[in-house]
């Protein structure tokens, strides 16, 4: 692993230019305009790293014409960098193997982005090879983000605005799904045989990493460390839970989760063990990224990174009531043990069935936004109101105890024009501000701030953290500092009076 | 989603509390017929799963995960009823080593490939050799090619089939998921062989938990 203690080179410089530099080898620099620490990356010896031969330009002049025909038509389909709908794409994400292999890339097509993907090989080699790491690029906009992680690296560009520090969190988390699928037993493979070729395992598994980059974009579990909670009347959510801990212990399972959409209405787990929050975070991008589930009972086998990165788990998996995406999820040690856990399920049914708190989960998950909180639905005093009526905008409560949180509705700030995937890189923001996060590997981290002020044009953003709840809020950008710090208050006692029905017991 | 829309909760029919284990029911045998499907991703096992059980047919079907179970009564033309417990596996890569699970204690085995596919051929001989080398001496295996309606590509011919199929005593048939010809006499070809009283011995071969339904060797 990088070390932390010493700031990693920065390389600056225009993204494109870097790309297109690097890419066709013309130029010997890769220097952006304006900026303090850049290190100047020569083409001559980018071609002496080994694990770069792979670009197009290095070819004879007949493969190179044909070469460069299926780049023209690679582009045209927007499967390659040299497409424009390709470049305009607001975050990349990149997977290679330390000998330049390409392993996933979330968009266009892995194969065609194999030159780029040597390119970012040779750049992350000749840091290593200076005895340095290379941890991050900033280039225009965008910001380029490196991990290493056993045989592969991890590669972000973003242009969402989102900090470094939640750029490297999310390339841990999509290592960490990669081995929710596989485990990390392909590691050693390919450790020893750099040529094994691993997209071969990873067939079918776009979706699955899709849904964990769509849930980057629209729900701050990532860099919350905590899951989202489905609201629903607490008497209801007992005889779930009562129903769920049973099925647990019938069917012999270490884990029991109920799902509906990207919500978690139930969870029961054993006191040693609890579900870390990462691991429910990479659970319910498998199963929202695999529509096969919806079809048929399943048994599939999958890998919880923070309970054991070598081992599977075998999971019974069913869509309880499919309109609404509950899903029930057991997960046993036992290989074997499917009838059994489909017993246990079937019994579950038939009593939440009865109770009708499946019902009552599907009402909730059914809802706009699955249940969030609305803000018109809050008591006047608390910010609640119909958009314009009320300087509230947005909010974010997170209850550190439970590692859960509550999200608003986004009516207010869709009616500003303002999506999800534009005000989730600003919490991030907001969050690794209040955490200091974002002064890049300063250790020891320092305490975080208790409380967090910072207006723009767009909003006034506040943040409160303490041990027993940490809220953060976005308000119109003229309201009073002295009207947002009173509805923080009365937001803050609304949420602990209505606990019980926005949190899962834990 | 193609597959949404229908109806109730997919798996057993009698998805009423606890049918399974009291045995004493109206019809006290019926013959549980464990199958699993194998082959190589993208042949079309679920689709031919889906097609029979659910008489449904998505051609945006998704990529399976694990392997899904499905149950499924066939009522055979004598009168006599078979009910299948069908495990249709994912075709990929990763689940390879996981497929004994399946297989192993099944009764039959439906080994699915693509007429337009040569790779999913070879794989389909893959798969013949680990299941005579693995899976015991009794298990009933059809030899399936799958997509028969997209004639114009056809690279594996009848011919091949058959030939592969009858050099290791297996059943063979021609089907398409898509316009349902021949997928019902695939299963029905299994059945027929559990359904006599004489071919009642490899039907105990039992599901991989076998410890939670013990009552049923019959």
């Amino acid at each position: 692993m990088v070390s932390p203690t010493k700031p990693g080179p920065r390389v600056s410089g225009d993204f494109e230019a870097l790309l297109s530099q690097a890419h066709s080898r013309s130029s010997s620099e890769v220097v952006g305009p304006g900026d303090e620490q850049c290190s100047v990356v020569d083409a001559s010896e980018l071609e002496s790293v080994p694990g770069s031969e792979g670009a197009a330009t290095e070819q004879g002049p007949g493969p190179a014409v044909q070469l460069l025909e299926q780049a023209a038509t690679a582009a045209e389909e927007g499967r390659n960098e040299d497409s424009e709908v390709w470049r305009q794409q607001r975050k990349h994400l990149f997977v290679l193997t330390h000998s330049g292999k390409p392993v996933y890339s979330l968009h266009g097509d892995e194969n065609a982005l194999a030159g780029l993907m040597a390119v970012m090989d040779a750049l992350i080699s000749f840091m290593k090879d200076q005895g340095d790491s290379l941890q991050s690029v900033r280039a225009g906009r965008h910001i380029i983000v490196f991990l290493e992680r056993g045989p592969l690296y991890l590669v972000a560009a973003a242009a969402t605005g989102e900090p470094v520090s939640v750029l490297h969190l999310q390339l841990h988390l999509l290592h960490s799904q990669i081995l929710c699928i596989l485990t990390d037993g392909f590691q050693k493979v390919l450790t020893r045989n750099a040529r094994f070729d691993t997209r071969r395992l990873l067939g079918g598994v776009d979706g699955i990493l899709e849904a964990l980059h769509t849930s980057f974009e629209v729900d701050p579990s990532a860099f919350l460390v905590a899951f989202a909670p489905l609201r629903m009347p607490a008497l209801l959510r007992r005889s779930l839970l009562l129903a769920l801990q049973t099925a647990v212990r019938e069917g012999g399972a270490l884990y029991g989760v109920l799902l509906a959409g990207s919500k978690v209405a139930a969870l029961s787990q054993g006191a040693s063990r609890p579900l870390h929050p990462h691991d429910l975070l990479a659970l319910g991008a498998f199963v929202r990224g695999s529509p096969s589930f919806q079809a048929a009972e399943t048994f599939s086998p999958v890998c919880l990174p923070h309970f054991n990165p070598s081992a599977f788990l075998h999971a019974y998996v069913h869509y309880a009531h499919k309109d609404a995406k509950v899903c029930l999820l057991l997960l046993s040690t036992q290989p074997d043990s499917f009838m059994r856990l489909a017993d246990a399920a079937r019994r579950f049914r038939a009593e939440v069935n009865d109770s009708g708190a499946l019902q009552a989960a599907a009402r909730s998950g059914l809802q706009a936004g699955e249940g969030q909180v609305s803000i018109s639905s809050l008591p006047a005093l608390a910010g609640g109101g119909e958009p314009g009526m009320t300087p509230l905008l947005h909010f974010l409560y997170k209850h550190p105890g439970r590692s859960q949180f509550v999200l608003a509705t986004w009516d207010a700030l869709a009616a500003r024009g303002r999506l999800p995937q534009d005000v989730v890189p600003h919490y991030a923001r907001i969050h690794a501000a209040v955490f200091r996060k974002d002064e890049e590997f300063r250790e020891p981290q320092p305490s975080p701030l208790r409380v967090y002020y910072h207006s723009t044009d767009e909003y006034a953003a506040i943040a409160y953290a303490s041990a027993e709840y940490e809220l953060y809020a976005l308000f119109d950008p003229l309201a009073q500092k002295l009207a947002i710090v009173q509805i923080c208050q009365r937001l803050c006692a609304w949420v602990k009076g209505s606990q019980q029905d926005l949190f899962v017991p834990m | 989603m193609g597959c949404a829309g229908s109806k109730g909760p997919p798996a057993r029919p009698a998805d009423v509390k606890g049918v399974r284990p009291p045995a004493p029911e109206p019809q006290p045998t019926i013959p549980r017929v464990k199958l699993v499907l194998l082959g190589d991703s993208g042949v079309g096992k679920s689709c031919l799963v889906l097609r029979y059980v659910r008489r449904q047919f998505d051609p945006q079907s998704q990529v399976t995960v694990g392997a899904a179970f499905m149950s499924h009564s066939v009522h055979l033309p004598d009168g006599s009823t078979v009910k299948f417990e069908i495990w249709d596996t994912a075709g990929q890569e990763r689940y390879a080593s996981l497929a004994p699970l399946y297989y192993r204690g099944a009764a039959a085995a439906a080994i699915v490939y693509d007429i337009t596919n040569p790779d999913s051929f070879q794989k389909a001989k893959h798969w013949v050799g680990e299941l005579k080398k693995n899976a015991g001496d009794n298990i009933v295996i059809v030899l399936v090619g799958n997509k028969s309606d997209l004639v114009e590509n056809r690279v594996i011919s009848i011919e091949d089939g058959e030939e592969l199929a009858s050099q290791h005593s297996m059943l063979f048939a021609e089907t398409s998921a898509k316009t349902a010809a021949g997928v019902s006499t695939v299963f029905e070809l299994i059945a027929q062989k559990f359904a006599s009283p004489a071919a009642s011995g490899p039907a105990e071969a039992r599901p991989p938990a076998a410890s939670s339904s013990p009552a049923e060797s019959v």
